[in-house]
């Protein structure tokens, strides 16, 4: 009983979101073990309080299971939850990380380029141009920039841009 | 003269017109017609990308005055790579990139744990519409942030750019 309601937790700590399912879950498992819904899913709130602390503080399995002991759970118990939260650590603390604060996050970028074959005031033409759509995260919406570029400004844009990631490969 | 009467203003312009007729001591209207006529030719110049003095030279009516002739198209030849830089840079286009600064940071902390290295990057950009559409609107500009993942999509992406770009050029 106490493997299955840790399955739950655990689910619902790799997918945040589906907090429906989860609700759904806890009443389940109320309903099969003879439990009232209400009092568990309040136990539960309080279940989750383990984990995400130990997120914050980056915990190793052995310092959660030793949290666990002091909070009053048997060794078993402690031991299985600290195992499980061995095998999923990666995954949750990449999770945790990802729900970083980023302003105007980059979300997508699509271009096209071409040729200006000629305009009203020169009637041929053979210039390179790149055209840029930027998708920018404001808050909950996003905002599309668009941009063009000359040939010369593409291979400096470029030229920063490696600059840019080398200089984040040096911080790891 | 002829780098003056070139601008699209140029024909309408009152300023212009008294100094010519200064200068060349005609009428005001005389100075007028010729700033008009020599707006034409510049532009009939630069659309048809004349470059050679015979190709200039031919536009010219049979009767017209030889030495004049010969020093109003050396002056046309002369200012004519100007004016087409100056051309190129004014067609209308999407907001153009102007400039570009980045930053890269290293996120040590944040609400939902206590303790991270997480580096990210910073973009600012500064786009300006381009001469023709909004007049003289000062450049705007824009700062995007993106994760190490990001930018090596973003990279990606640019790469292919570059190596069509050189196919294409190739050719």
């Amino acid at each position: 009983m106490y493997f299955s309601l840790t399955e739950i937790l655990f689910q619902f700590l790799l997918e945040p979101k589906e907090t429906e399912r989860f609700l759904r879950q806890v009443n389940e498992f109320a309903g099969e073990n003879g439990m009232s819904a209400g009092p568990l899913r309040n136990l539960v709130k309080s279940m989750l309080l383990v984990p995400h602390g130990a997120l914050k503080k980056s915990l190793t399995a052995v310092q959660v299971k030793e949290d666990l002991l002091t909070l009053g759970l048997n060794e078993d118990k402690a031991l299985h939850f600290s195992n499980q939260w061995s095998v999923h650590y990666p995954v949750l603390s990449r999770l945790a990380i990802g729900q970083t604060l980023m302003v105007n996050q980059l979300v997508d970028m699509e271009w096209k380029f071409g040729v200006t074959v000629g305009t009203s005031e020169i009637q041929k033409l053979g210039n390179i141009f790149l055209q840029l759509k930027l998708v920018i995260r404001k808050g909950n919406t996003t905002e599309n920039v668009y941009m063009e570029l000359t040939l010369p400004q593409f291979y400096n844009f470029l030229h920063e841009m490696e600059r840019a990631k080398a200089s984040m490969e040096c911080f790891s | 003269m002829c780098a003056d009467s070139f601008p699209s203003g140029a024909a309408e312009s009152q300023r212009l017109a008294d100094r010519t007729s200064g200068t060349l001591d005609v009428s005001h209207a005389e100075a007028r017609q010729l700033i008009a006529a020599l707006h034409v030719l510049s532009r009939y110049v630069l659309f048809h990308n004349l470059t050679s003095p015979e190709q200039i030279l031919a536009i010219f009516p049979e009767n017209f005055h030889s030495s004049l002739k010969n020093l109003i198209t050396k002056v046309l030849l002369e200012h004519s790579p100007t004016w087409r830089s100056y051309a190129i840079a004014n067609q209308i286009s999407l907001p153009r990139l102007v400039e570009i600064d980045w930053r890269v940071d290293m996120k040590t902390a944040s609400d939902s744990v206590n303790r991270m290295a997480v580096p990210t990057c910073l973009v600012h950009m500064k786009v300006q519409d381009s001469p023709c559409v909004g007049g003289s609107d000062p450049p705007s500009s824009v700062t995007v942030e993106l994760s190490r993942e990001t930018l090596d999509t973003m990279l990606d992406g640019l790469g292919r750019i570059r190596d069509q770009l050189s196919a294409v050029a190739g050719k």
